[in-house]
């Protein structure tokens, strides 16, 4: 498909980093006021909160809006290093194994040694993420690049296979229902002392950006890059590492937000290309935004059919992601994706 | 229509035993089990009505339970090896129970499905677990489905009046006492169970006030969040720790729970916080012995 004069028009808009930035500002507002307890922004602007709805606010909601943020900026900004490094717009974290070989660790650890501290498990949940991630580098360099479906597919398939060893180990060991919760992200659960972790993938989004050109001329393939002098095996090796410390910080603290990496990436990739110091900033906005957006959406769903029941409980946001994500996906692949 | 022979021929099975336990009533009578009447060599999934059969003193027509995982100290007199393991809860070893020739096999309810397939290795297959949306009526139809099997009616029926006496007064007592919500903690996490869950007995057969209207459906409960748990401001909580009652190790579940939200709480203020026993309440579920144990439990919360 080539690029139409309207996107190509749109490409140039200096409109969108401004545009993410209000978005950003408006849904970080709108999540810390969404919440079983009624709580106003004005009550919070004329101090007319109550001592409850302080405790809620200080020690839950911005918390839980902090680590949707985090969670969702860093996993967008980890599919789009995934994308670039391996010059596929289907790869990300949920395709590639990456988020199943983290799960796998986690239940090696609770297996193992149960007792140890959170970021020692963290730690591990890494290492098998980038042992995962390796063999799904080494499965596509063997595979000729004609269809880039097959990529994500070999990837789906290996995270299917990691998947069924954890829930293998998992299920002997009556853990299943721990993996299924690093498996599927839900805010509910986070307050003040219980996501901090989440601020180190901040700090890789960061690091991310600083080599962020790197990370472009390394997705102009080996031959091109080498050409250019740059070092590709230490740069794809550098991506990687970020890639998993984020996957397995993320399903650590709040579990999997499947399919994100994927869908905001390739959205922004529409709106001004492939350049990747143009592109990070952009997809780490929208990527916060569409996790608060989720999980606002999954905060409020059940008590607007409970009518507003504090009771209702509450759809994990990674059911939510999911659904979403699934449904671009779909939609990419039936309309096949330019450059793809 | 196909099931239906089946029903006849478990009527049939049922009426004559039926048949042949009032014939010899009076001797069975005296001592529970000890006349060789009913099944010899049984085989259960339920630890429910593990626990059955050990109070009524017929633990040794028992050849093979569940005894991988967690093993309920409530079953402690089946630790010994005379009672084969035959796998866990969720996943029996067929083989090893086909190899130990039961003739009577009580599964329990994470062994439904598995129905047919016991059917083909012991004639006689009963569900041995209450049903979790009214315990106590369907403990007692158990209890007496069981007991009855074994001659051991009047036994059963005197630990069962205790258990009616106990429900009535810890009934009037849970009128009086407040709001209160069941939370299971797992892996750091928290759900809330509220009438129609499987923690149904805590409130529609013992009486407590639910604090707010739950999501009833799920074995595991609504998923609240913290804010919700102290927006619906409980009077008492009743917790089960599942990571603890599998054996898992998670954070405990107090250590959970001491957070500036849940502390907000009506019973977090006035320390009517009660931690059940899990593996009874989560693992076992009923059972003529462990029922007694459950009703008490949350007797002694509100006295």
């Amino acid at each position: 498909m080539t690029t139409t004069l309207v996107e190509r028009r749109l490409q140039h808009t200096s409109l969108w980093p401004a545009l993410g930035v209000v978005a950003l500002v408006v849904s970080l507002v709108a999540s810390v006021f969404v919440g079983a307890a009624n709580i106003t922004v004005w009550d919070a602007l004329t101090g007319g909160l109550t001592e409850a709805h302080r405790v809620y606010l200080v020690e839950a909601r911005l918390p839980r809006t902090a680590a949707a943020a985090l969670a969702g900026a860093s996993l967008a900004i980890a599919g789009l290093l995934m994308q670039l490094l391996t010059r596929n717009r289907f790869v990300e974290p949920s395709t590639a194994g990456t988020v199943e070989s983290a799960g796998l660790g986690l239940v090696v650890v609770a297996i193992i040694a149960p007792g140890a501290p959170i970021v020692a498990k963290m730690l591990v949940a890494m290492v098998f993420a980038l042992a995962g991630t390796a063999l799904f580098l080494a499965c596509i360099r063997r595979v000729p690049v004609s269809d880039s479906f097959v990529v994500p597919l070999i990837g789906i398939m290996l995270g299917s296979v990691v998947g069924a060893v954890a829930a293998f180990l998992a299920l002997s060991r009556d853990l299943l229902q721990m993996l299924n919760s690093w498996m599927l992200a839900d805010f509910s659960a986070v307050l003040a002392g219980r996501y901090e972790l989440l601020w180190l993938v901040a700090v890789l989004g960061v690091l991310a950006y600083i080599a962020a050109d790197r990370f472009t001329v390394a997705g102009l393939g080996e031959d091109v890059s080498t050409g250019l002098g740059l070092d590709h095996k230490t740069v794809v090796a550098a991506g990687m590492a970020i890639v998993a410390a984020v996957a397995a910080v993320v399903v650590v603290t709040v579990g999997a937000l499947p399919l994100l990496g994927l869908v905001v990436p390739n959205v922004v990739s529409r709106l001004v290309g492939d350049d990747a110091r143009r592109g990070l900033p952009l997809v780490a906005l929208l990527g916060a935004v569409t996790v608060l957006v989720c999980d606002m959406v999954g905060r409020s769903l059940p008590g607007l059919f409970a009518g507003g029941a504090p009771g209702a409980g509450e759809v994990p946001v990674g059911t939510i992601v999911g659904i979403l994500g699934g449904a671009v996906f779909l939609a990419m692949m039936l309309r096949g994706v330019r450059n793809a | 229509m196909k099931r239906f022979p089946k029903i006849v021929a478990a009527t049939a099975a049922i009426a004559l035993t039926g048949g042949a336990l009032t014939a010899c009533g009076s001797s069975d009578a005296q001592s529970a089990g000890n006349e060789g009447e009913g099944p010899t060599r049984v085989v259960l999934t339920s630890h429910a009505a593990a626990d059955t059969l050990d109070e009524l003193d017929l633990e040794d027509r028992v050849v093979g339970l569940v005894k991988t995982g967690v093993f309920p100290e409530a079953l402690d007199a089946y630790s010994g090896d005379e009672y084969t393991d035959i796998g866990s809860l969720k996943e029996p070893k067929m083989d090893v129970i086909a190899e130990l020739g039961p003739d009577l096999i009580l599964f329990g309810n994470r062994t439904r499905e598995m129905e047919p397939e016991f059917a083909k290795i012991s004639d006689q297959v009963i569900a041995g677990d209450p049903d979790t949306s009214e315990t106590i009526a369907s403990n007692r139809a158990k209890v007496e489905e069981i007991a009855a099997l074994f001659g051991a009616e009047d036994k059963a029926a005197g630990e069962l009046a205790e258990i009616d006496e106990m429900v009535s007064a810890t009934k009037a007592k849970a009128e009086g006492a407040g709001t209160a919500l069941v939370l299971m903690t797992s892996g750091g996490k928290v759900t809330g169970y509220g009438p129609g869950s499987r923690f149904d007995l805590i409130f529609n057969e013992l009486g407590m006030t639910p604090a707010g209207e739950l999501e009833a459906e799920g074995s595991h409960g609504a998923p609240l969040s913290w804010e919700q748990i102290a927006e619906l401001n409980p009077d008492h909580v009743f917790v089960i720790d599942r990571d603890a009652a599998i054996g898992a190790e998670g954070e405990a579940a107090a250590a959970l729970l001491d957070n500036p939200l849940f502390n907000r709480t009506a019973a977090a203020t006035n320390d009517n916080v009660h931690f059940l026993d899990g593996q009874n309440w989560y693992l076992v579920g009923g059972g003529l012995g462990v029922l007694e144990a459950m009703i008490d439990e949350i007797d002694s919360a509100v006295s």
